[in-house]
């Protein structure tokens, strides 16, 4: 029982990692229909960011603030003077552009801060192991999993409640009309943008101190957080918190009794679900006509 | 297409006496650099061979510039030839290794190949070599069965897989625990791992109770960890690679179980290269490697004081290491020979019996598999000055290569 209910608790905290991974991209899918692989690369230079103001200051609770910063302005830059010009295009020629950029920024960072793996420490208050079921469970994890739930209310209620997620959604799916009534449709787009950059520069962040950092951590996460949202609904933020919970469960279940067969596990769920449920369990039609 | 540009210049005869000339003032001209191949001056060509790039990238660089290392403590020349480091990326693939192998000794006409790290790639190319009989020394790849295969122009100038592990099986159940549970990355070289450790752990009378193999790339390894944590061994031996490695260590103490169940590991796991990531939770753990960057000797400490010279913040790491000695074994060999390394036969027996005291500690070779013969260090992570670092507990000395691979 005590196995059981550890890893439990291992599956809900492996979800909470996943969802955040993955919301920065669904959002961006969601609301402008653009997938974006360099979605990694905003997680990896959200970690490296982070261990850069971590060797200065010292302090991880000024990274957590401030390290998502510099991928935002990376990321207003690159859809203010490249994608914009691609909205009206194929998605294949968005994926093509963001593809590209993930080589740019892993080339950055081999460059900026080299080729070596990296790691970061747990911050103060959260370093210790509390003691559970005749073991030791990392405290840092359990705040993860608050910090999980917490970003996904917040999310809910600024993209589903509030008007700005409507905006959005009408900026993309007619632009003139939008401006028609009032709403600056290029601002809401960057900002769109930029918001998602900065969820996965944030996940970067507060996942480090478990993952690390290194050049090809962008490619590691990015193959999860794509599951994620395929099972969950292209577009839906719900989705992808069902989603990640689902494939933590899978993972975690899988890998403490199937050992050899864990990955495969994964890529099971994802096929199961989509055969029955193509769109996903919660998706939408594509935004894009 | 274009008919235009199929037809050249008519051919009058002014043309073609034309060519003619300029064809044989070439020749003329370029006479006295196309002299005999193995003119002394001419520079000694090496082509490094390995991962450049991505997850194993920095192991790749990190022998590549222990090879730099040596040359330019020579001064850039090795028996009184220059000599040029031809660098190619094999990406991991075995597809891209031979394309770049096939560039190195058909097209750049390499003297000797030097690489690489993953063992799927020394695999791919060993036929290839095999046929060009092209001089090769490894400088990374593990695999045990590499040196199965006799190659008489392979040297492999690093550990095998067995050598290390083996040695901890041994040592282990003497010193340490007898019964533990074995966890490792699921390709080659964990397999590898798993059956040398657990040959020598159960001959010297311990038990592996449980043999857990994760995929490649895991990032999270809590469901595992908290199945140990079940089982409760008295002792776990570890192989992992990378960024595994990092993240194994640091979640195993995360978890608690450094208190509970020793950690013994393969060299990989707990090495220069991972402790900046690692941190204190490497404090503890025992691995077994073929070296160690506070070896007390002559030979090493004049070895560190050079690469800290170079790289201020940094110790060097078994892979540094393996790039300075099999560039000083390549020196010592072509001196052997006068620096006509174009001579292969005489090259190759040269290298054969390398026979020096490497930072690392005593080398040489095995005549028949050609497996670098070395000490094995058991190492203690431990602080020094504040940073976390290897201490040699133990030394098994003269460690040579698998018995059956010697049949």
């Amino acid at each position: 029982m005590d196995f059981l209910l550890i890893q439990i608790l291992n599956s809900l905290v492996y979800g909470m990692l996943l969802f955040l991974l993955s919301a920065g991209l669904s959002l961006i899918f969601g609301l402008l229909g653009v997938v974006n692989l360099a979605h990694g690369s905003f997680f990896m230079l959200g970690g490296f960011f982070a261990l850069s103001i971590i060797s200065s200051t010292g302090s991880f609770w000024w990274a957590l603030l401030l390290a998502p910063l510099p991928v935002v302005v990376i990321a207003v830059v690159v859809e203010m003077v490249l994608l914009r010009k691609l909205y009206h295009r194929s998605q294949l020629d968005q994926v093509l552009l963001t593809f590209g950029l993930s080589f740019v920024l892993t080339d950055f960072v081999e460059w900026f801060w080299g080729k070596d793996l990296f790691g970061i420490n747990e911050p103060a208050p959260l370093n210790h192991s509390i003691a559970f079921l005749g073991g030791a469970f990392p405290l840092y994890r359990l705040a993860l999993l608050g910090f999980g739930l917490a970003c996904a209310v917040v999310l809910w209620l600024v993209i589903e409640r509030a008007r700005l997620g409507a905006m959005v959604r009408a900026s993309v799916d007619n632009a003139k009309v939008a401006m028609g009534i009032g709403l600056k449709v290029p601002l809401l787009l960057t900002s769109t943008f930029a918001a998602g950059a900065w969820l996965a520069a944030l996940a970067g962040v507060v996942a480090a101190p478990i993952l690390g950092a290194f050049s090809g951590i962008d490619v590691e996460v990015l193959i999860p957080a794509f599951i994620v949202v395929a099972i969950g609904g292209l577009g839906s933020l719900r989705g992808s918190f069902v989603g990640a919970l689902i494939i933590g469960f899978a993972d975690t279940f899988g890998k403490a009794y199937m050992p050899n067969a864990a990955m495969f596990l994964i890529y099971l769920a994802m096929i199961a679900i989509l055969l029955v449920r193509p769109n996903g369990l919660f998706g939408l039609e594509p935004v894009r006509n | 297409m274009n008919k235009r540009i199929l037809t050249g210049a008519p051919q009058t005869r002014r043309t073609v006496l034309k060519s003619t000339l300029a064809s044989a003032a070439t020749l003329a001209l370029a006479s006295p650099f196309v002299s005999a191949r193995g003119a002394t001056t001419d520079p000694i060509k090496i082509g490094c061979l390995n991962i450049y790039t991505k997850a194993g990238g920095v192991f790749g660089e990190a022998i590549y510039d222990g090879l730099q290392l040596y040359l330019d403590q020579q001064g850039g020349k090795i028996a009184g030839r220059p000599v040029e480091l031809i660098k190619e990326n094999d990406e991991f693939s075995p597809q891209v290794a031979l394309q770049k192998i096939r560039k190195l000794v058909e097209s750049d006409k390499v003297h000797i190949v030097a690489g690489p790290l993953g063992s799927h790639i020394a695999a791919a190319i060993s036929s290839y070599l095999k046929g060009t009989g092209t001089p090769w020394i490894v400088t990374g790849a593990g695999d045990t069965v590499l040196t199965k295969q006799h190659l008489p122009h392979m040297f492999r100038a690093t550990l095998s897989n067995w050598q290390v592990a083996s040695v901890m099986g041994t040592w282990a159940s003497a010193h340490l625990k007898k019964e533990a549970v074995y966890i490792g990355s699921d390709y080659l070289a964990g397999h590898d791992n798993a059956q040398a450790f657990r040959e020598t752990f159960v001959a010297g009378g311990g038990k592996v109770v449980k043999e857990i193999f994760t995929p490649v790339g895991t990032n999270d390894f809590s469901a595992y960890i908290s199945q140990i944590g079940g089982i409760a061994p008295p002792m776990v031996y570890a192989f992992y690679s990378g960024s595994d490695a990092v993240r194994f260590v640091k979640q195993y103490d995360q978890f608690g179980m450094k208190s509970k169940s020793q950690l013994v590991t393969f060299q990989s796991v707990l090495d220069g290269e991972t402790f900046p990531a690692q941190g204190d939770s490497a404090l503890g753990g025992v691995s077994s490697g073929i070296y160690c960057e506070t070896l007390d000797t002559p030979e090493n400490k004049a070895y560190v004081a050079l690469f800290r010279a170079k790289h201020q913040n940094k110790y060097p790491g078994v892979f540094d290491e393996s790039g300075y000695t099999a560039m000083r074994i390549i020196d010592d060999a072509a001196k052997a020979v006068n620096g006509n390394v174009e001579d292969v036969p005489a090259f190759t027996k040269a290298i054969a019996s390398t026979n020096i005291v490497a930072p690392r500690g005593p080398v040489k070779f095995d005549q028949i598999t050609h497996q670098a013969i070395q000490n094995v260090y058991i190492r203690e992570c431990v602080k020094i000055d504040g940073a976390v670092h290897n201490k040699v507990i133990d030394t098994i000395h003269e460690v040579g290569d698998y018995p059956p691979n010697r049949a």
